[in-house]
């Protein structure tokens, strides 16, 4: 699947990832990859910003830690990003059940 | 702790392309640890080192599409320094020195009763030259700053009909005034972008109107002697100078930030979809 599905849904997906912990970047674009069984395909660093973002938005904390003589950046959910998380995963849903009821019933062509 | 060739230079070649941030150090950290456990992970898995780093570089993206992406707005603008912000930039420091004169020489037509239509006429030309020069840039500014949508287009405007009011040069607490909203609009926006340093930023958004409340405070508070023409000469020196220094400040802050930026060459095609 081509990035440009991801296009207004990264912030969604980066926070539900985070809702179960925090993570560091690389854990979390892991994760990302695995959930989606590889289905998103844009490149890796493209998220850091949209995590950054994210934590200037408030929706984010992160700390510093040194592991195997490199600095680590770990995320956390903030409070303010897990109400944004209930929010924009109810607008999900919604947008996903509008969707799937007009294609309820419409035949699914042959795939060439 | 092994060094990783590809992955180092590469991170050489990123470091070159978001050197304008001023997190620098935190996101070229960040991108290292990501590269170097992204590797460690093949190599668990038995990839030979250098496919490994290859892999991980082809997955991790092209070091021109990420500094769009960290260079990126929100509103879709891309915020870097280019030959024409490096320019702006000279015309800040230029700008910023007329502004210093017009205070002192504002001063100097106050307080001496002789030579004062000399001082009077280097003032009236540097505050026009520097409000001039000035909207260049906020010009400039706006595109280092990735665009500031309407409030960025409407306080050049307004600073520019303030520029052109001060061709009325006594009339200071007017056109101050003016350009003072223009700036206060400009400034806010500015602001939230959190990329140029906030000192000088602070002083041209609050600086003028200050000028111009203490120069009213002055007078309605009937402070000190009053000249012929029944103003109070404290106001003048003291509210206008504190306009004229504040916007010099800002102007002179600007230009060294602006000018000492290194240009880089990123457009909005470098963009990802996604981003």
């Amino acid at each position: 699947m081509r990035g440009q599905a991801l296009k207004g849904h990264l912030d969604l997906l980066l926070l539900a990832i985070l809702a179960d912990g925090a993570r560091h970047g690389y854990a979390i674009i892991d994760e990302l990859r695995q959930r989606s069984d590889e289905a998103f395909d844009l490149p890796e660093g493209t998220v850091y910003p949209a995590l950054h973002r994210l934590q200037k938005g408030g929706y984010l904390t992160s700390e510093w830690t040194e592991v195997q003589g490199r600095r680590r950046r770990t995320y956390r959910l903030t409070e303010s990003g897990r109400g944004a998380l209930g929010e924009q995963r109810a607008a999900w849903n919604e947008f996903a059940r509008a969707v799937g009821s007009v294609l309820k019933g419409v035949p699914w062509p042959d795939t060439p | 702790m092994a060094g990783y060739t590809l992955i180092d230079g590469y991170i050489d070649t990123m470091r070159g392309q978001i050197r304008w941030r001023r997190d620098l150090d935190d996101v070229v950290a960040e991108m290292k640890d990501h590269l170097y456990s992204a590797v460690e992970t093949r190599l668990a898995r038995g990839l030979e080192p250098v496919a490994a780093q290859r892999v991980t570089l082809d997955l991790f993206g092209e070091p021109r599409v990420l500094a769009a992406v960290y260079a990126s707005t929100p509103n879709g603008g891309i915020a870097v320094p280019t030959t024409s912000t490096v320019r702006a930039g000279l015309f800040a420091l230029v700008s910023g020195a007329l502004w210093l004169v017009a205070s002192l020489v504002n001063v100097l037509t106050n307080v001496q009763s002789e030579d004062w239509q000399i001082y009077y006429a280097i003032f009236s030309a540097a505050v026009l030259v520097a409000g001039v020069l000035g909207i260049f840039v906020l010009v400039g500014l706006n595109n280092r700053l990735g665009g500031l949508g309407i409030a960025g287009t409407a306080g050049v405007i307004v600073f520019g009909v303030g520029v052109a009011l001060s061709i009325v040069a006594w009339a200071v607490p007017l056109w101050m005034a003016v350009q003072g909203v223009g700036l206060l609009i400009f400034g806010l926006a500015a602001m939230r972008r959190r990329i140029a340093p906030s000192s000088p930023i602070l002083a041209l958004t609050y600086g003028p109107l200050l000028g111009v409340a203490v120069f009213f405070g002055i007078t309605f508070a009937e402070l000190g002697p009053t000249d012929s023409y029944g103003d109070y000469e404290l106001a003048w020196i003291i509210g206008n100078t504190v306009g004229l220094a504040f916007i010099a400040i800002g102007f002179l802050g600007l230009g060294r930030w602006l000018r000492t930026e290194e240009p880089v060459d990123i457009d909005q095609t470098d963009l990802p979809v996604a981003a």
